[in-house]
């Protein structure tokens, strides 16, 4: 959806994260251990922590300004449109020319940090906003003397402007959707075209530079909300709907100087950006060339031969990064290449409607051979094997006591199933056109059948995967899927994973092993909008989740997705994004 | 003559209805749906229905096709109240993939597409018939029986592997032509002029004419052979008229009849996207745009280029009957 649908950015044809996330588990191409030193078998499961990748960043500490980065994508992006732009790629290249109330420094290698972007710190303690008591209005503050590409002034009037288009829901089909979802929308509000003389009166702006936020339940994770894109201000009067994605206009470093949609698109400086506004982005580079429709075995192929502009180059569709046919040809370029963990983590899903005994899931999960899933999934290169079902760098993780084995553990799982009522016979679902899913399938296959349970693999039509996992009870009993966060905290993973609907009475959408306990669901419910301090609530999140991971076992945690990157010799400042999976373009200088 | 036409422009008409009929009919009450796959990780019934407003999926499968129709040959209002907008024709919609307009892609892709087809189509065409004359006219010679097998290979090597070879040694290797490793080929009208452009794209016009000519050398070979050994071929030279001209104008004349059938339904074929080419050689063209809509589920692409296909399919076996007239006089159109 890549990608493509879009790694992630490349399958990512959908707009949902968690479709991003499934999608890209089975795009990343194989690996072979060896090219990079893989992470120690034991040493990511038994630590919990982001495994051993090499360095985080490399070439790092360049300064000089100047000079054009090329990229080379396979496809077009899907938005520019900042209210519908939500998939990696296009969100790595939409930080440049977009500037958000909130940004997040994901250096590469540390944990994401929220800073404030557009807007002012003006909160008490680490908050940006400034929250009322209950945390369900929320003020900020933002610069002046900001200005959009053509020398207008950005305003509160335009951020605001972009939220109220995030609510033409029957114009924009993509796009995050958190702000909707969350501000109270009393009137019914529909955005601006259908109903011109209507308000968002839950954003208010009492002043050129103020921004007052109405949430319908207390929002502690408010400032990272506010990091997506639908707080990229726009304004009014060059707002041209459905073709603003080939027209955005900029109030970050750089702004679109071409665009030949599936050929080009090319960036160049904006001249009303001010750096001494945006400590955030260093924007080294005059211009990025991003070049698209290349197939991604070509640019896995230029990028390691590195002759030409080539040396300037790069790709940002993970998928187009190292293909497995090249992994051993990296050898001669170590120099250039760098391995980091992103916001993912893919996990086997148990459908709790059809396998209902708990001891009988966890037995399964015993007998898994994670190693090998690695390996099925494409090799250490591409993901190690993770002790949760939440990535290592969201705040305040604490790795689930899983008591796995890497290599299974028959003995252990043949024991609890003493006495136990065992299905004789199974189905796997996999994505069909996912080979690595296919592959982990027949893993499954091989080490239940230890187990004296045979697994029936089925293949499910790409785009109704998930669709056919939501069905209730539905065909498949065990099937990969997996999470990516839009922000670094529990709340953002653990609710929708494992947390109830709406209605407080069922499972939601995107959990996908069904599991619902009425204890847990309102205590996840509440924890999601506790006003107590972060790292109060992340340790009460982190304490509910290992304890359903280890006492229900909805999920076994089977990767932790890597994302290896390689670039042309005159980049500098490379390392993975943490947020985006990507090389953070944010970040890269490039020789001129 | 003009009855003709009129006739087959109307049968055209008919056709293109007949297809985008099916197609329409294949697409969107198939198991796909477009609005779900949007929908995300908030997916909700409301949402979903949301969706299906912005993609205009929300009216009756009639009425949906009606206007697709209508915005083909006139133009349409899209979008949603408020945020309407005018979709000139041929209006084949909005990308679900990427926002582009349709038809703004297919006018982005065809150059590259054309480019590819007529460049080949001359080679084949110079080379298969060129080779299939001589080839007939030395029946079991030694430059016969080198057409033959030359051919013969040609027809059985696939195309990645003469496109990657072709790169291997002509671009990289030997370096006798610009390595444009991926990016897309220059068009007369960029910057490197008609030059470049007929250098990007001299491999991919052999690797795809390479399938073609062994086609066309082995069936202008057989008819070759099998008019010349006709009675009126004896007469013509037993009147003493010159070789050259009993060839040319009596043997060529009828035994390319047939080939012109299979060149009008090949280039026709080739005209909707030679898939496997523009891939090898990163062409934007139509096969390329094609085979990214299959992948990514985009309809209203694929709808598109379906049409579109057929419309030069269509549009070549009126073009072939044309020239039967001309090639054969036997061949009247009323």
């Amino acid at each position: 959806m890549n990608r493509r649908r879009p790694l992630i950015a490349a399958v990512a044809a959908s707009t949902a994260i968690v479709l991003i996330a499934s999608c890209s588990s089975s795009s990343k191409k194989g690996g072979t251990s060896g090219t990079n030193p893989p992470p120690p078998s034991g040493s990511s499961s038994s630590s919990g922590g982001t495994p051993s990748t090499g360095p985080a960043l490399i070439k790092d500490g360049y300064t000089v300004k100047g000079g054009t980065v090329n990229i080379l994508v396979q496809a077009n992006f899907e938005h520019l449109d900042p209210v519908q732009n939500y998939v990696t790629n296009s969100g790595n290249v939409g930080k440049l020319i977009y500037r958000t109330l909130t940004v997040f420094d994901d250096t590469p290698g540390k944990a994401p940090v929220i800073k404030a972007d557009i807007a002012v710190k003006s909160g008490p303690g680490d908050y940006i906003g400034i929250p009322n008591k209950d945390q369900t209005v929320w003020t900020y503050k933002i610069q002046k003397g900001l200005k959009f590409q053509d020398g207008s002034a950005i305003t509160a009037a335009d951020i605001k402007y972009n939220v109220e288009r995030l609510f033409a829901a029957d114009v924009y089909k993509d796009g995050a959707t958190y702000l909707r979802d969350l501000l109270v929308n009393s009137n019914n509000y529909a955005g601006p075209y259908k109903d011109p003389n209507k308000d968002l009166t839950s954003v208010q702006t009492p002043d050129p530079y103020t921004l007052v936020f109405h949430f319908a339940s207390g929002q502690p994770d408010a400032d990272m909300m506010m990091s997506l894109f639908y707080t990229a201000p726009v304004p009014k009067a060059k707002d041209t709907k459905q073709d603003y994605d080939f027209k955005p206009v900029s109030s970050g470093p750089y702004m679109i100087t071409k665009y030949t949609p599936n050929k080009e698109l090319v960036l160049g400086r904006n001249p009303n950006w001010s750096a001494a506004t945006d400590p955030n982005r260093p924007a080294l580079p005059d211009s990025f060339d991003i070049t698209m429709g290349i197939a991604p075995a070509t640019v896995s192929q230029r990028l390691i031969a590195n002759q030409g502009s080539d040396q300037s180059a790069l790709s940002i569709d993970n998928s187009s990064d190292i293909q497995p046919g090249d992994v051993s040809k990296l050898q001669g370029a170590k120099d250039r290449f760098v391995n980091g963990a992103g916001p993912c983590v893919f996990y086997n899903i148990f459908n709790e409607n059809k396998i209902k005994d708990a001891d009988v899931r966890h037995a399964f999960a015993l007998a898994l051979n994670r190693q090998a899933a690695i390996t099925a999934l494409n090799g250490t290169l591409f993901g190690s094997i993770p002790s949760s079902f939440i990535a290592a760098n969201v705040r305040g993780f604490q790795p689930a006591n899983l008591g796995l084995k890497d290599t299974g553990d028959i003995p252990a799982a043949k024991a609890l199933l003493q006495g136990k009522t065992v299905p004789k016979s199974i189905t796997y679902g996999y994505s069909q056109g996912r080979p690595a899913q296919k592959a982990l399938a027949l893993q499954w296959q091989s080490d239940l059948k230890k187990l004296g349970v045979n697994v029936t693999i089925q293949s499910i039509p790409t785009d109704s995967f998930y669709k056919t996992l939501r069905t209730d009870p539905g065909p498949v009993d065990i099937a990969l899927a997996g999470w990516c966060w839009d922000w670094p905290t529990m709340a953002s993973i653990v609710p929708p994973v494992l947390g109830p609907d709406a209605t407080q009475k069922t499972w939601s959408t995107s959990n996908f092993s069904k599991y619902f306990d009425s204890v847990t669901a309102k205590q996840i419910t509440a924890l999601a909008g506790s006003t107590e301090a972060p790292a109060t609530v992340d340790q009460q999140f982190a304490t509910l989740a290992n304890q359903i991971q280890t006492t229900n076992w909805p999920f076994v945690p089977t990767q932790a997705a890597l994302n290896p990157i390689l670039v042309g010799s005159k980049i500098h400042n490379v390392g993975v994004s943490g947020i985006w999976s990507l090389p953070d373009l944010n970040i890269i200088g490039v020789e001129p | 003559m003009v009855k003709f036409l009129i006739r087959r422009f109307v049968a055209l008409i008919g056709l293109l209805i007949a297809v985008s009929i099916v197609t329409f009919g294949l697409f969107t009450i198939g198991p796909s749906d477009p609005a779900a796959d949007s929908c995300g990780k908030s997916c909700t019934p409301e949402r979903i229905g949301q969706i299906k407003v912005a993609l205009g999926l929300d009216k009756p499968l009639v009425t949906q096709y009606w206007e697709y129709m209508k915005g083909l040959v006139a133009g349409r209002e899209m979008g949603p109240p408020g945020a309407r907008y005018h979709c000139g024709w041929p209006c084949f919609g909005r990308s679900y993939q990427d926002n582009q307009f349709v038809w703004d892609a297919i006018k982005q892709a065809l150059p590259y597409t054309i480019s590819l087809a007529l460049g080949a189509a001359l080679i084949w065409l110079v080379f298969g018939v060129g080779f299939g004359v001589i080839a007939g006219l030395n029946k079991g010679k030694l430059i016969d029986k080198l057409s033959v097998g030359v051919a013969s290979l040609g027809v059985s090597l696939p195309v990645p592997l003469i496109g990657l070879t072709l790169i291997l040694l002509v671009n990289t290797d030997w370096r006798w032509l610009p390595y444009t490793s991926g990016q897309a080929p220059a068009l007369p009208w960029d910057s490197g002029g008609p030059v470049a452009w007929f250098k990007n794209f001299l491999l991919p016009w052999f690797t795809l004419a390479a399938i073609f000519s062994a086609s066309y050398v082995r069936l202008t070979r057989a008819n070759m052979i099998e008019t010349m050994g006709e009675d009126y071929i004896r007469t013509a030279t037993a009147k003493g008229l010159p070789r050259r001209t009993v060839t040319l104008k009596h043997g060529l004349r009828a035994a390319i009849t047939p080939i012109v059938t299979i060149f009008g339904l090949d280039l026709g074929g080739l005209l909707g996207g030679a898939v496997l080419t523009e891939f090898i050689y990163s062409l934007p063209g139509l096969g390329k745009l094609s085979a990214d809509a299959v992948n990514n589920g985009d309809l209203p692409k694929i709808l598109a280029l379906v049409l579109f296909a057929a419309f030069f399919v269509i549009v070549a076996n009126i073009i072939v009957d044309i020239l039967y007239a001309v090639v054969d006089p036997r061949v009247r159109l009323d």
